[in-house]
């Protein structure tokens, strides 16, 4: 029965970690037409990608020395 | 290997259904862009969602390693970040070229977030007594020890110019498609991002066991080519010259931050890991993103065709100190 249960936490987690990154490459072949819809120019894309990297940072919180 | 801070105060659970909300919230927030900031704010939600998931979730799947498997753990949280990205970029194509909607790829992948969630529900948590303090979890760790001084220099030119290049394909693979090289369509966006991103798992798999060194310089080498090789493309308006360079770039950055990741790693005691770890994320990702910064703010003034030839000179630059820096007795001292 244990592990059953460790199986299950091992492939949920795997599924979240890689859904995460799904998440993550979804808006990407979008970024042209947001810019085109929203009257903004080819700058606000590479922003896009800056606050993704800070926002990306932030996971060495959480990581022990 | 790391083992995250804060999941050790809160418990593995309640922290990935912490990472798994901010994922839902970026598919919110994407589904319906009505501003510049609102697109922001949705991609800096996803990047806590993603750095949040490579530390909390990673720490759960190695908690729970099934016995017989030793090993796949390590695998499948490598490997992630390169199967999640591309699955997630070309089912945006395939589903906005097959049912016109910009919404529906943001929905599909919200509920499988809170699918992923009700998983983690029904497992067991992992941490058993969970320790006092959380907030005091959340100061980061950064160690600099001597092996990794004479390597970082060389190293932080592979991150530096392999990320920044990355970063740049990931804003513009649809831009590049429309300004450039002439093709409006979603689905060639994606698979423009596809050709980069895949190949990366290729150059992460033939570095394995071979000479780091020579490794390093000549990834770096047939990185610049490769950038190189897209710029030509985009002159002579090839889609499928384009896309076979990014390819090559994309081998070149892998094999490029592999072995440069090996080299520093495996001179590193197993203490100390974490923290130079730390350090050389925030030399990547510092390295990436000031360069696209400063892309966000020139990129009205100039055409996506200035700006490439701009990072294959970066690149260039990169290449140039690395060689110059890097020396074959700093990996082999021990």
């Amino acid at each position: 029965m244990k592990a059953k249960k460790q199986l299950l936490g091992f492939a949920a987690a795997s599924l979240s970690l890689t859904a995460a990154f799904v998440a993550g490459g979804a808006p990407i072949p979008y970024y042209n037409l947001y810019a085109q819809q929203l009257g903004a120019g080819n700058g606000v894309m590479s922003m896009v990608t800056v606050v993704y990297f800070c926002g990306r940072c932030w996971r060495f919180c959480f990581c022990r020395a | 290997m790391f083992l995250p801070r804060l999941t050790n105060y809160w418990g593995r659970k309640r922290a990935i259904y912490l990472t798994l909300a901010f994922g839902v919230a970026g598919c919110l927030l994407f589904a319906d862009v009505d501003s510049e900031w609102r697109m922001l704010l949705a991609k800096f939600v996803q990047g806590l969602c993603c750095g949040l998931a490579s530390s909390t979730v990673a720490a759960f799947i190695i908690d729970n390693e099934p016995r017989r498997y030793k090993g796949l753990a390590a695998v499948i949280i490598g490997a992630a970040p390169n199967v999640g990205l591309p699955i997630g970029a070309m089912g945006a194509g395939v589903l906005n070229t097959a049912f016109d909607s910009l919404t529906l790829v943001f929905i599909i992948v919200a509920l499988l977030l809170l699918g992923c969630g009700a998983l983690i529900f029904a497992s067991e948590e992992t941490i058993t007594h969970p320790l006092k303090g959380a907030w005091k979890s959340l100061v980061p760790q950064i160690k600099m020890t001597p092996h990794v001084r004479r390597l970082l220099p060389a190293a932080a030119c592979a991150f530096a110019g392999t990320w920044a290049v990355g970063g740049f394909y990931q804003s513009y693979s649809a831009a590049i498609g429309v300004q450039e090289l002439g093709v409006d369509s979603t689905f060639i966006a994606s698979l423009i991002y596809v050709s980069f991103i895949v190949p990366v798992i290729f150059g992460a798999i033939i570095t394995r066991g071979r000479d780091k060194f020579a490794m390093q310089r000549w990834s770096m080498i047939v990185f610049f080519v490769g950038v190189c090789g897209s710029l030509f493309a985009m002159h002579i308006k090839s889609l499928w010259l384009f896309m076979f360079f990014n390819a090559v770039s994309g081998a070149a950055d892998g094999a490029a931050f592999t072995s440069s990741m090996a080299g520093i790693l495996e001179g590193t005691g197993l203490n100390e890991r974490a923290g130079v770890l730390s350090l050389i994320y925030i030399v990547a990702y510092g390295g990436a993103a000031l360069p696209n910064l400063i892309v966000s703010r020139i990129a009205d003034y100039f055409t996506l065709f200035e700006l490439t030839e701009g990072y294959a000179v970066f690149t260039a630059a990169m290449v140039v100190i690395m060689l110059l820096t890097a020396r074959r007795s700093y990996y082999y001292m021990d």
